[in-house]
């Protein structure tokens, strides 16, 4: 269901997600959306809903941090850009793999703020995980804010995904990885789209591809 | 993610999205290289369609428990996003892959 909401002479059509699946997701994703978020997340304010203009290829998604660690937010969203503009196998390989590494350094060190060393070791990455479902059952960081938004045209694509952390020091970004288990993400950022934009005191990261 | 045993050949076959989320098969990927017999175990990763890089880090502890039982991990046949993950992160020189 898809509720249009107009503003002066601006439509934009909003859905959401009941947070079920990943195949609810790409239901509540599907043509005409624009914006999704999840219904859980819905309040009176409707902040997460963006009341302008929305440019000519734009998507956008909100979830809870529970939400974007047990589904596969991203293989929806992929799907879900798909639908709406032609993207070759290549590039979807790529904007799947950097999309993921972004979301999933939103997810643990943005909102969940889980120490990366601790996946240095077995014991330490079973800990962590344990942290993990510890915290997402606290209503302040389960339902904590991820956004992905998606914006192209016909040359270029932005995606652009923001958690509600408090940012990073770039000094304490792990540049030599070795063969240590973490600390590859930036490099696959880098590796796999044209260009890196790490914003907002690092709680926003904005790849651009080519198409 | 999901994974298949073959204990009697050493190989462990892996298919699905190897992500952040699978520490629990990945968990059972690690039981399973301790009870297989040998010295080297093979995971075919032919039908694995993903892989983060935490997939990417959990096939390093894998690779460092097989070592503490004195066992070899080898990689088989990965393919397309996974086959470019492994050379973007040059898992070639971390592993022993088998194309």
């Amino acid at each position: 269901m898809c509720a249009q909401i107009t503003a002066h002479e601006v439509k934009s059509c909003v859905t959401s997600w009941d947070g079920a699946s990943e195949q609810s997701l790409e239901a509540a994703l599907a043509p005409p959306a624009t914006q999704c978020v999840e219904a859980d997340l819905l309040d009176e304010r409707n902040d997460d809903v963006v009341f302008s203009q929305p440019a000519p290829g734009h998507l956008s998604l909100v979830v809870s941090t529970r939400s974007a660690y047990r589904h596969s937010i991203v293989k929806a969203f992929i799907a879900a850009m798909q639908n709406r503009t032609s993207l070759s196998e290549d590039l979807r390989i790529r904007i799947y793999s950097a999309v993921q590494e972004a979301l999933m350094n939103a997810v643990l060190h943005g909102n969940l703020k889980i120490d990366p060393n601790l996946r240095d070791s077995l014991d330490g990455l079973l800990a962590a995980h344990e942290a993990i479902e510890a915290k997402l059952n606290t209503p302040e960081v389960g339902r904590a804010r991820i956004r992905m938004e998606a914006i192209w045209n016909a040359s270029t694509l932005h995606v652009v995904i923001r958690d509600s952390g408090d940012g990073y020091d770039g000094a304490e970004e792990r540049r030599d990885t070795g063969d240590a288990a973490s600390g590859r993400g930036l490099a696959i950022l880098q590796a796999f789209s044209d260009r890196v934009a790490i914003l907002n005191g690092g709680t926003t990261v904005k790849l651009e591809f080519q198409l | 993610m999901q994974i298949q045993v073959d204990r009697d050949h050493a190989l462990i076959s892996m298919s699905g999205e190897f992500t952040f989320t699978d520490h629990v098969p990945f968990k059972q990927m690690v039981e399973e290289v301790f009870a297989t017999k040998g010295k080297a175990v093979v995971l075919d990763l032919s039908k694995l369609d993903f892989i983060d890089s935490a997939g990417l880090g959990m096939l390093l502890l894998a690779r460092d428990e097989a070592k503490k039982n004195d066992c070899a991990l080898i990689l088989r046949h990965p393919s397309g996003q996974v086959k470019r993950m492994f050379g973007v992160t040059k898992f070639h020189t971390l592993f022993t892959v088998e194309e």
